[in-house]
């Protein structure tokens, strides 16, 4: 229906890139606070936790798998959001995917910052004295992508119905805190809670990828990301459900 | 209707109807309420290929709901609608490939780059190849005075500039059919005729149709030889701009001043006959010339005038005639 989508990826990719070029202070303000969250958590976890490997867990939680300290799913879902709600004459009359379009240009203005995050995050460890899985480390990120990807597509479906999706947002933000290990480490949760934690999908996109990369447990890794995927075509599929029903909306009182 | 026989019908509208409802919710307690507003009614027409044609209509008479269906966002309730031989509504990529639409309101350029890159990203959207892109670029910049424009970031574009670089883009892809909701909203005279300029000569040269829609006579009646007039959801006038004070006949403008009114009962008559409109001590009211000497006569009777004015009525002020009355003309010219 639309134009060739590697097309669409690559000029809205090139587009977010630019922007983010563009303004040299995002730049320097991505390196800054990547120093800061490097010294102000890694001096307040060893002293809080005296416990190197519990470090290199919260490391690989919080520099890897979420690099831009906010989860993706916030700056596709807010751009998205945008475009249907202001920009639903505009962007929708010209042959674009625009959903595509927001994610690659929310990933090509976020790029510099993961890039950042992600190779501090490997320094620290290798300091640190854990050995990560490139490669693993690559498949992890681009199952975690597409997880935010599909949370962000679902909760974007509900702005044709809602005018802010700011709380909504929010609690699912919560919801990565707490579930994540991000807050606090779930390593000494009990393990009759990690029977029915191990299929949460944001304790698996958090806790147990760090667990499976920092040990390289390619199996579990595998494992993990499979219940992402699966997560997220049901997640993906409710919000293609739900935003089949904004535009049936929209195309009757005109957006 | 074939207004030009030679010529191809680009769009048909016929029998549309498009209503919009609004659930009224109680305060506290007791039933939701259903409100249907009729935003277009029974409009049909058509739209020749390579015309340059003016919507017309008050706010709330249905041009952007009408703009919305042909552009393919809005869905109407009943009627059929084919542009470019599609159904808007199904928003084939052929077919959006082959529109163009400008919402004065909305923007499509990205804000916080350049110029040029809002171009090279709707170069990839329209999969225009780049000897054809270049050429166009070259060309849109030179008629609207883009080419220092190109690498500035939008954000710091001046409101006329931003708007010239909003139109161009449009243009990029040598759209078939374009367009065009408000698009001089807020423009100066210098902007505005550079505007004119450059769409008259799109139209003429690449016989693009362009839809026109403004609620500013002016501006319509300096692009457009024809027209579509709206008001209440109803299509009013179809046809030539020029011909439409004939279709009133011999109908004569009066505007007066007046000190005071010396009979207030005959004045609520004549309020309630002509309808004038009234601005302080001003009063300006349309009548046909066979009520002239009547007219004439009861005004000198009511008011104590100062100055006084008959003409040939200039169109907004047939216009306006037309949006206070339900009048309707002709469906079809």
């Amino acid at each position: 229906m639309f134009v060739n989508p590697y097309l669409t990826a690559k000029a809205s990719f090139i587009a977010g890139f630019k922007e983010t070029l563009h303004f040299k202070a995002v730049i320097y303000t991505n390196i800054f606070t990547t120093i800061l969250r490097t010294f102000i958590l890694i001096s307040l976890w060893q002293n809080i936790f005296h416990n190197d490997s519990l470090v290199s867990y919260l490391v690989t939680l919080s520099f890897l798998c979420f690099p831009g300290i906010m989860p993706i799913f916030r700056s596709i879902n807010e751009h998205y959001e945008s475009k249907i709600k202001e920009g639903w004459s505009i962007a929708f009359s010209k042959p674009l995917d625009v959903f595509l379009f927001s994610v690659f240009y929310v990933f090509g203005k976020l790029f510099i910052f993961h890039v950042i995050s992600i190779l501090t995050g490997f320094f620290i460890l290798f300091f640190l004295g854990s050995k990560i899985n490139v490669l693993a480390f690559l498949f992890a990120y681009i199952s975690i992508f597409l997880f935010e990807i599909s949370i962000a597509y679902f909760l974007s479906s509900f702005s044709y119905f809602f005018y802010h999706l700011w709380g909504l947002r929010v609690i699912t933000s919560m919801l990565y805190m707490m579930f994540s290990g991000l807050a606090f480490p779930l390593i000494n949760v009990d393990k009759n809670l990690f029977a029915y934690l191990q299929f949460f999908p944001f304790t698996v996109r958090g806790h147990f990828i760090a667990v499976s990369l920092l040990n390289n447990d390619l199996f579990l890794l595998f494992y993990s990301c499979l219940i992402l995927l699966f997560y997220s075509l049901i997640i993906f599929f409710l919000g293609l459900f739900i935003h089949r029903k904004g535009i049936k909306k929209f195309e009757s009182h005109g957006g | 209707m074939v207004r030009e026989k030679d010529k191809q019908h680009i769009i048909k509208v016929e029998n549309l109807r498009k209503t919009y409802t609004t659930i009224i919710k109680p305060k506290i307690i007791g039933e939701e309420k259903k409100k249907i507003t009729v935003a277009l009614n029974d409009v049909s027409f058509s739209v020749a290929e390579g015309d340059f044609i003016g919507l017309l209509g008050p706010n709330g008479s249905g041009k952007t709901t009408l703009i919305k269906i042909l552009t393919g966002v809005l869905v109407p309730d009943t009627g059929e609608v084919k542009v470019n031989n599609f159904i808007p509504w199904k928003r084939e990529k052929d077919y959006l490939k082959s529109i163009g639409v400008m919402f004065g309101n909305r923007t499509g350029l990205l804000f916080d780059l350049p110029v040029r890159d809002s171009f090279e990203l709707n170069k990839i959207i329209y999969e225009i190849d780049e000897k054809e892109y270049k050429k166009r670029l070259e060309k849109i910049s030179k008629l609207l005075g883009l080419r220092n424009l190109l690498d500035v970031p939008v954000r710091k574009l001046s409101f006329g500039q931003r708007m010239r670089a909003e139109i161009g883009l449009i243009f990029l892809h040598n759209p078939k059919i374009v367009f065009m909701d408000e698009p001089t909203l807020g423009f100066d005279i210098i902007v505005k005729s550079k505007i004119y300029e450059f769409l008259k000569r799109i139209n003429k040269e690449e016989k693009t149709t362009i839809i026109f829609s403004s609620h500013i006579i002016s501006d319509v009646e300096k692009l457009c030889k024809e027209v579509i007039i709206l008001n209440k959801g109803r299509l009013v006038w179809n046809g030539k701009i020029t011909a439409l004070p004939k279709i009133f006949g011999n109908v004569k403008e009066i505007s007066f001043t007046f000190k005071k009114v010396k009979n207030l009962e005959k004045f609520k008559v004549f309020m309630k006959n002509y309808k004038p409109s009234i601005w302080d001590d001003k009063v300006s009211l349309l009548i046909n010339e066979e009520k002239e000497k009547d007219v004439l006569s009861q005004i000198s009777e009511i008011f104590e005038t100062s100055s006084f004015e008959m003409k040939n009525p200039d169109l907004e002020a047939l216009l306006s005639k037309i949006y206070k009355s339900k009048m309707k003309i002709s469906k079809q010219s």
